[in-house]
């Protein structure tokens, strides 16, 4: 039995007082588990869901063919039986929008997690190199073996652990230091992006310009074969993130404080790092780089939900909706062309958070 | 049971030492600060570690905390070697409160004190009625219970470092570390948490060290006084015996007299500097000035 | 889209090593002249080897000859005059121009990551390029050059303004998130353009690349005046950058006017950074290299520092350039290309060995 149990707000009871109100968090429990939730959190979380849900039946029944909202509910929760458009919705256009709501959530998490451990809110999975290794290895799949597509996503995959990989052994030096990694970060992705730069000249346009296209990050032709692999890695990769980062927590007190409570630093920082790599790798390698989403989508999680708890759902949830949104807006705002969905989230989300930052700067915050 | 004034039994046995140091030679990078130290902290004491500026107390205290690792030597906890202890392990046992740590943006002071128990918690069991319970009694030993749910970063000095301390009063070890715990507070608030400090030792007999600047304060609050220089120990027990005049100009370089605080009995120093002295011969009586003007001070001498 | 990398901000104290500063000082302090010395020689036997070297092999009597008595019928001095004079002249001053910016941009920020690709300035460039191509027609550098320099100088002007905007002025962190957004943006409106048009992406892709040649003399000649007032500026600021390296309060107590400093070093920057992207495309790591070594043979003190930044980095595009030419006979690999790859492993052996303090 689950009975929810948060102190009263005021006194009243006999005797001193000893009851205090943790603000904004409620307590569950049920038997020996118990839970520490921030309601501002779920509500937002929630009201996220929904905002994901509307926007993704939506960007389904647009198209080349219109299918009616409500259709599109029913095929989508399989609520109300069939409908004419079974085809449509399940084999073409539901797997685009769960590619992006999950591609969406793993660059969140992914800048998130990045924001996080470096308390510093221009981090971003591509300080790693995990989208510049992605996209050389894509870029070098495309114009080396140029038919065939699923190998481009393979590429891509390993292009970006290959990176990872060397990105670790060459940052550990006496121990692991996250300012090291990220300096040698740095050396690796202008690399890496001089390799993808000359890669596009010494290839034939028709494979320059579908490289280009990769590299702006599209949702284009995403099927079930893209959707399934990736909910395996998300499966994978998200719980323990979940569960390590609780640890932030007590690490955003400083190093002292947080070796002193018993967090064994180098290990959480390396152990996040690495599932936040992960997941930017993956996310990366199904729909290209729309990373400019894992740079936004903390920022306006942060100012959505604050910084109580490690706001990993919300800055998931906003990372969907961005993705699945500017997927919307790709497809249909501009007539017949449909623009890669990464311009778009950039289009949209670099002004805004230009905007956030001169609002930021006059409150006196700075970022 | 532990006497607020008089501490515990410091005599007691070895054994009885639940953190000590042998021979650790401490270094950041190539630099050495600390060199074939050993020392034992006495169980059930208020210890206060005091010195110039960089002798090492603080880097002496870091070890012990197990947030430096000894270039040599050992730190041993409850006789096992704390490098090889988990660190939740040690977390449960030995709290530390570093120098200036850092409150994030907002918090309320119970979700500050909370995170004390972060080493009893887990994915889980996040908030267990021990966690509560726990918390409300850090909070009102502390005397922040009233201020639970105000922000941390409008209290003053004092409260602020009261919440602290009942964050690592929540921790629920048995052994606290505190690194300069008074340094940026004014007079007022130095007293209230050194007497905190006293009455969390005498309640409940946990051991207590920390470093502190202000010697006087360290005289009258500890039971056991460590003075250390250029990264050793120069002398350590009761501050009576500890605190003489050539002690501290041998420690501190400073020309001093040492008379018994007027409030509780210690020790308690007393700086003589090169301007607002009277005259005095080498055994501190004041010598009666060629032309002296009735008030004490001798008139300055023409050749200045 | 490829967010572009992002620098964090500045440690207080970013790199330490174990001897004292009055020894290194004393140790650097009577050998910097004649050093500059050596360095100026060096330039000139690396010029020297841009124009014996190249994918087709010369013999270096020809070379010789070309330059002494130049004869327009003879292929060899064809070559030499028309093709190899202009690129060594225009990687020496592009060169010269990168590392000096990169030293001034480090002193600016404080931050010994720092490079003028930060400031917008090479996606600045790259939007102006491609817009040229996609809405004007226009085609090959000397007609671009000038949309690239305006690009690079407008996205410079933005990312400053909006570095400022608020409390405190333009404090290296915020001037920093500012460029990164602003890089996203172009970046992505830049692809935008691409995308819609085959022609433009196939022009454009070359220029993405970084390189000297195809360049006549012409556009050296052109953007010369531009090089020399940013240099002048720099050399102008140098006093001003020793004290901000002490903090901005620091500085003022000194009597320093920080603002203005500022915003004169950060003019400088935009004409030597911009004017190297626009003449030869965006070269990476060479402002972020040649300040490091720089600084580890000068010091801090940009008197010095500016004068060595400006002659290594003449010396490092030259020679990289070089060896772009005789790595892949008969073809070339871009200077671009070469840096980079020259650049990076050199980058990290450099983050590798010293002790970085820790943010």
């Amino acid at each position: 039995m689950t009975t929810l149990v948060s102190p009263p707000a005021t006194g009243g009871t006999t005797g001193p007082r000893r009851r205090w109100r943790d603000g904004g968090f409620r307590h569950l429990h049920a038997g020996p588990v118990s839970l520490r939730v921030d309601s501002r959190a779920v509500v937002v979380s929630s009201v996220l869901l929904a905002v994901v849900f509307v926007g993704g039946c939506w960007s389904i029944s647009v198209g080349e063919f219109h299918i009616p909202f409500g259709d599109v509910v029913r095929e989508v929760t399989g609520i109300g039986g069939t409908t004419d458009s079974e085809f449509i919705v399940q084999v073409l256009r539901l797997p685009r929008v769960l590619t992006g709501v999950l591609v969406g959530a793993a660059f969140g998490i992914s800048g998130q997690v990045f924001q996080r451990l470096s308390r510093n809110p221009l981090a971003s999975p591509d300080i790693i190199g995990v989208t510049s290794g992605a996209a050389f290895g894509a870029v070098l799949c495309i114009v080396a073996i140029s038919t065939v597509t699923t190998s481009v996503t393979t590429g891509a995959l390993a292009g970006s652990i290959l990176t990872v990989g060397l990105l670790y052994v060459l940052a550990v030096r006496n121990g692991f230091s996250s300012y090291r990694m990220v300096l040698v970060g740095i050396g690796l992705t202008t690399m890496l992006n001089a390799g993808t730069a000359y890669l596009l000249t010494r290839s034939e346009l028709n494979d320059a310009q579908r490289a280009y296209t990769w590299l702006a990050g599209s949702l284009n032709g995403r099927s079930w074969d893209y959707v399934r692999p990736l909910t395996i890695a998300l499966i994978l990769l998200v719980p323990p993130t979940l569960m390590i980062s609780r640890q932030l927590r007590v690490m955003e007190m400083g190093d002292d404080c947080a070796a002193g409570l018993g967090v064994s630093l180098t290990r959480s920082r390396a152990l996040l790092a690495l599932l936040a790599a992960g997941l930017a790798a993956v996310a990366t390698a199904a729909a290209g780089p729309v990373a400019f989403v894992a740079l936004a989508a903390p920022q306006i999680a942060r100012r959505l939900v604050g910084e109580r708890s490690a706001g990993i759902v919300p800055a998931a949830l906003v990372g969907s909706a961005m993705v699945v949104i500017g997927d919307l807006v790709a497809r249909t705002a501009f007539g017949d062309t449909e623009l890669p969905v990464g311009i778009v989230t950039a289009l949209v989300g670099a002004p805004y958070l230009l905007w956030l930052l001169t609002r930021a700067n006059r409150i006196g915050r700075g970022g | 049971m532990t006497d607020a004034t008089t501490g515990p039994d410091i005599d007691r046995p070895a054994h009885d030492v639940r953190l000590r140091a042998e021979h650790v030679r401490l270094a950041y990078d190539d630099r050495i600060v600390v060199d074939d130290l050993s020392i034992d902290i006495p169980t059930g004491a208020l210890t206060v570690i005091i010195g110039p500026n960089a002798c090492g107390k603080s880097t002496l205290l870091r070890s012990l905390a197990r947030l430096l690792t000894p270039k040599a030597g050992t730190v041993l906890l409850d006789g096992e070697q704390i490098r090889k202890l988990p660190t939740r392990v040690v977390a449960q046992r030995l709290g530390i409160l570093p120098q200036q740590p850092i409150a994030p943006d907002g918090i309320t002071v119970a979700d500050l004190v909370g995170r004390g128990r972060h080493p009893h918690q887990r994915f889980f069991r996040q908030w267990s009625t021990d966690d509560e319970r726990i918390v409300t009694d850090a909070m009102e030993a502390t005397r922040t219970l009233e201020l639970a749910e105000r922000s941390v970063d409008e209290l003053s000095g004092g409260q602020r470092q009261r919440a602290w301390i009942a964050m690592a009063l929540a921790q629920g070890t048995e052994i606290l570390l505190l690194d300069e715990p008074t340094t940026f507070l004014d007079l007022t608030h130095q007293v209230e948490v050194l007497d905190l400090l006293t009455e969390l030792n005498a309640e409940s007999g946990r051991t207590i060290v920390c470093v502190l600047h202000d010697l006087n304060l360290a005289c009258r609050y500890a039971h056991h006084l460590v003075t250390m220089k250029g990264g050793r120990i120069v002398a350590e027990g009761p501050p009576g015996e500890v605190i003489t005049e050539t002690s501290v100009l041998e420690v501190f370089g400073l020309d001093a007299r040492v008379i018994d605080d007027p409030v509780s009995g210690t020790p308690m120093i007393v700086p003589i500097g090169r301007h607002r002295v009277p005259a005095t011969d080498p055994h501190g009586n004041r010598v009666a000035a060629a032309s002296s003007n009735g008030n004490g001070f001798g008139e300055p001498t023409a050749s200045l | 889209m490829v967010t572009p990398t992002v620098t964090p901000p500045a440690p207080d104290a970013a790199v330490t090593d174990a001897a004292p500063v009055a020894a290194r000082r004393a140790r650097r302090a009577w050998w910097r002249a004649p050093g500059l010395v050596a360095l100026l020689v060096l330039v000139v036997v690396v010029a020297g080897l841009s124009l014996a070297v190249g994918a087709k092999s010369l013999p270096l009597g020809a070379t010789w000859d070309a330059v002494v008595s130049y004869d327009a019928t003879r292929e060899a001095d064809l070559i030499i005059r028309e093709l190899r004079v202009p690129r060594t002249l225009l990687a020496l001053v592009v060169g010269a121009a990168l590392g000096m910016s990169g030293a001034v941009m480090q002193g600016v920020t404080r931050n010994p990551l720092a490079d003028p690709g930060l400031l917008g300035i090479n996606a600045g460039a790259a939007l102006g390029v491609v817009s040229g191509i996609y809405f004007l027609g226009l085609a090959g550098i000397g007609a671009t050059v000038w949309l690239a320099l305006a690009g690079a100088a407008g996205a410079a002007v933005l990312v400053y303004g909006i570095g400022s905007a608020g409390r405190g002025g333009p404090t290296p962190v915020k001037l920093t998130i500012a460029g990164a957004a602003l890089t996203a943006l172009f970046l992505s409106l830049t692809t935008a353009l691409l995308l819609l048009d085959r022609a433009t992406l196939d022009q454009y892709r070359f220029w993405a690349v970084g390189s000297v040649t195809g360049r006549g003399l012409s556009i050296t000649l052109t953007l010369l005046p531009f090089f020399v007032v940013g240099a002048l500026l720099a050399f102008a600021s140098s006093r001003a950058l020793d004290s901000m390296a002490l903090g901005d309060d620091v500085a003022r107590s000194l009597g320093q006017r920080v603002g203005r400093a500022r915003a004169l070093a950060f003019l400088a920057i935009v004409l030597l950074s911009g004017s190297a992207t626009a003449a030869a495309g965006p070269i990476w790591f060479v402002g972020l290299i040649v300040a490091h070594i720089a600084r580890s043979l000068t010091g801090g003190n940009h008197r010095w520092l500016l004068p060595y930044a400006a002659v290594i980095g003449a010396v490092l595009l030259t020679f990289c350039d070089v060896i772009g030419r005789v790595l892949a006979r008969p073809g070339e690999l871009e200077v671009g290309i070469v840096t980079a790859f020259l650049g990076g492993p050199l980058f990290i052996a450099f983050v590798r060995r010293k002790r970085i303090a820790e943010l």
